[in-house]
């Protein structure tokens, strides 16, 4: 009886924990996925930043030592 | 009566109840005991570790938090992003911090480090102080701080001093389109520009009902039915024009019409214009003509809208709608439209250009050069102020002002942009002779660089006038996922993959595509009017807008400003413009370019011309439009796919030799042009001498007689 007892006391006290236990699990994936988010977004911030057209075509001419092609090197293929 | 109580003889206890009575007790102690560890462990032994988890901004923030007043604070919601028409990031929200103070607790620090705290954030003490004797509960110390600065305050480890995580702004573009963008303020709201206008949809709406229209600040027809999911809709209003939907609860992201590579184009451009032509200003709109969608609008001074409060509120305006100018001679375009559209005036009619002077009361009207007879088409493409007049007068006046309104001047065109003008026209009553005269040749009226553009995307449209359009979709989580529409395989580029970079990501619904408002003129008159138009850009004022194996029709524009002073026409200050559109047989692109206040060199062919033809160049390589077909460039690239060459060097030789014809054919073009002015100018003479100046229609042969060369 007393085993029976105890084994009920047990089992009413696993289910809350377990909720708990589960609760604390959803947040910590939830914060991770908005931790996640934000590194995504911080990701997606510097490649927008690095792929300006404006830095991009800096680089090339101050950096790379590019220049504009002159008319006729220049050739348009059209794809149809 | 005594009662006689009854003794009840206990049981004696079994013989081993006190060995299970300690073997309980030492349970319960041990129990208690382990309770004890485990709380000991919890509480202090692993403190840091769990309070980190729970607060990740550390012991600072949790103090202040418990200590303060301040544990009401909640973090800030994220705004959504702007992408270009690819799904290229205009603008985005990142998380950072904003330190704040408990005067309370703050007090009560030493004042060196509170000094050291004032030194890394670079505040000034004494504005500290100040704040700090405001008698407030709650003061913010700075908002928005870089994060090395918050772990360097985090060492300091003062009381009374908290971190609230909030979202900063970061246009990663820099310049790029930031008029139209506009910015938002300390308080993540938009206060110009797109960040403006669609402030709700990009901030958590979550307030209920919303009228859309009302959100998105205006009184316009905007049709988004079936926009966003049921249950984020009611049905009031929908499919009546105006939408009053309940918005999403969350931030959306939202997909404009802009394209981040023809904007960046454009703005270079239009720099190197008018830095060359050491301008005021400048402005340029590229344009979808089929469905008006504004694929660029760039403004020249650029700013930078990530420090937007170090720059003159004049540089932040987005001028292309803000402002009215007199559109000058590129309205003579919307006069011949008038004089066909009416059947005043036909092709072939003649009209005689007084030699480049021209009374009309007390006022005097002065061509550039001295004209004589010339048609419609002349009188257009040499941009006779003379003849636009005459044009202008024998029009009936009721008729011409229902057009110019129908082009959509004087009212506004309903681009989803905030603060735009309408422009003005003198009302009908108030229009004498000498105001029609003026209002002919562009004078008189004041219309934004959008309605001209929008106009003449009109005439590149077959007539059919639409309004232009800015928003291209949006993207949340309630928005509803609609199917790939035709159009939208080629707007997002890249095959028919849609934009998978968006933050929300997962539902982009497109914007519905606007319906043509009005038909405003014929077909046939459109066609006549871009063969004119591709006379100007062959033969007339913006030959410098000529793109060697592309049909190109245009209009040049150089009208006199007012001197703000003198209160009369400047002989000064200019402001030069340019519109056109190409292919112009199967129009695609629209392009206006404005350079205000000129001062190297005026005339509009000379300073907005080659902008366009720069902007049209970069245009038809990104968006790969063929030449013309038959034309000579188009003939030496079949060629070259027909002999499938799969040599570099060949293809390059091919290229070189092919342009190398163009620009013969080009130079050909010019002596042409030279050598039929000197002809056209005996023709005026021998026309002038056969009467007055009224419209005289001529047939086929006698214009051959009068040397007009077609």
């Amino acid at each position: 009886m007393i085993i029976l007892f105890v084994l009920l006391g047990l089992f009413l006290a696993w289910r809350p924990i377990q909720t708990a236990r589960l609760i604390r699990d959803i947040d910590r994936l939830n914060r991770l996925k908005a931790e996640t988010m934000e590194i995504n977004v911080r990701l997606k911030l510097e490649k927008a930043t690095l792929t300006c057209l404006d830095r991009v075509e800096n680089l090339a001419r101050k950096e790379y030592g590019f220049v504009d092609p002159n008319q006729n090197q220049v050739i348009d293929v059209f794809i149809k | 009566m005594a009662v006689k109580r009854k003794r009840v003889k206990k049981a004696p206890p079994p013989p081993n109840t006190r060995g299970r009575i300690v073997i309980l007790q030492a349970a319960f102690v041990l129990m208690v005991a382990a309770l004890a560890v485990r709380l000991y462990q919890l509480q202090i032994v692993q403190h840091d570790f769990y309070a980190r988890k729970v607060l990740p901004r550390g012991k600072s923030l949790q103090r202040s938090l418990t200590g303060g007043g301040a544990s009401a604070l909640s973090a800030s919601h994220r705004r959504g992003d702007i992408y270009d028409r690819r799904g290229r990031v205009l603008a985005v929200s990142t998380a950072t911090e904003s330190v704040y103070g408990v005067p309370a607790q703050l007090r009560r620090e030493d004042s060196d480090r509170i000094r050291k705290a004032c030194a890394i954030l670079q505040v000034s003490s004494s504005a500290l102080k100040r704040k700090l004797d405001s008698g407030q509960h709650f003061i913010w110390i700075k908002r928005k701080v870089a994060p090395k600065v918050v772990a360097r305050l985090e060492e300091l480890d003062l009381e009374g001093i908290g971190f609230r995580e909030e979202n900063q702004r970061y246009y990663p573009a820099r310049e790029l389109s930031a008029q139209v963008l506009g910015f938002t303020g300390i308080d993540n709201h938009g206060l110009e520009g797109v960040e403006l206008f669609f402030d709700k949809l990009l901030s958590d709406a979550g307030k209920g009902n919303v009228s859309l229209a009302g959100a998105l600040s205006t009184g316009k027809t905007f049709d988004l039915a079936g926009f966003f999911c049921p249950a984020a809709d009611s049905s009031q209003g929908i499919g009546k024009g105006v939408l009053n939907c309940r918005l999403p609860d969350q931030a959306c992201d939202i997909f404009l019409t802009i394209d981040k590579v023809i904007q960046y184009q454009t703005e270079k451009e239009l720099h190197d214009a008018c830095t060359s032509a050491k301008a005021k200003a400048g402005m340029a709109i590229v344009m979808d003509v089929q469905s008006a969608g504004i694929l660029a609008m760039a403004n020249w001074p650029l700013f930078n809208p990530n420090s937007f409060s170090k720059v003159p509120a004049r540089f932040r305006r987005n001028r292309c709608i803000t402002d009215a100018f007199e559109p000058g001679s590129v309205f003579k375009t919307f006069l011949a439209a008038a004089a066909l559209d009416t059947g005043t005036i036909g092709q072939n009619d003649i009209i005689y250009c007084e030699n480049g002077v021209f009374q009309i009361g007390r006022r005097t009207i002065r061509d550039t050069h001295k004209h004589g007879w010339m048609t419609l088409g002349d009188i257009v493409r040499v941009s006779s102020n003379i003849g636009s007049a005459k044009i202008g007068l024998s029009l009936e006046r009721e008729k011409f002002y229902r057009l110019v309104k129908e082009f959509g001047f004087g009212s506004k065109t309903g681009v989803l942009l905030p603060g735009e003008a309408q422009g003005f026209i003198p009302p009908l009553e108030r229009w004498t002779d000498l105001t029609t005269a003026n209002i002919s040749f562009g004078q008189g009226i004041l219309t934004t660089p959008l309605q001209i553009i929008t106009a003449v995307c009109c005439l590149a449209n077959k007539g059919w006038w639409r309004e232009p359009a800015i928003l291209k979709a949006v993207a949340g989580r309630k928005v509803r996922s609609v199917s790939p529409s035709p159009l939208s395989g080629d707007a997002w580029g890249d095959g028919n993959t849609r934009p998978k970079s968006c933050f929300h990501g997962d539902r982009i619904a497109e914007v519905p595509a606007r319906e043509p408002v009005r038909r405003v003129v014929s077909p046939s008159v459109c066609e006549k009017l871009s063969g004119m138009l591709e006379m100007v850009v062959k033969e007339g004022t913006g030959t410098a807008a000529f793109i060697p194996g592309y049909r190109v029709a245009g209009k040049t524009g150089t009208a006199q400003k007012v001197d703000p002073q003198t209160r009369r026409y400047s002989q000064e200050l200019f402001c030069s413009s340019f519109v056109g559109f190409f292919p112009a047989d199967c129009p695609q692109i629209a392009i206006l370019v404005m350079i205000d206040e000129p001062m190297e060199e005026h005339l509009a062919g000379a300073v907005a011309a080659p902008a366009f033809r720069k902007i049209a160049q970069s245009i038809i390589r990104y968006l790969n439009i063929p030449p013309v077909q038959g034309g000579p460039a188009m003939a030496a690239y079949e060629a070259r796919a027909a002999q499938g060459s799969s040599s570099r060097c060949a293809m390059v030789a091919q290229g070189s030799r092919q342009y190398a014809e163009l620009a013969q054919g080009s130079s050909r073009r010019a002596e042409v042009t030279q050598s039929s002015g000197r002809r056209a100018g005996a023709a005026d003479r021998n026309a002038a001498a056969a009467g007055d100046g009224a419209p005289v229609r001529l047939n086929d042969r006698q214009l051959k007689s009068v040397g007009r060369e077609r």
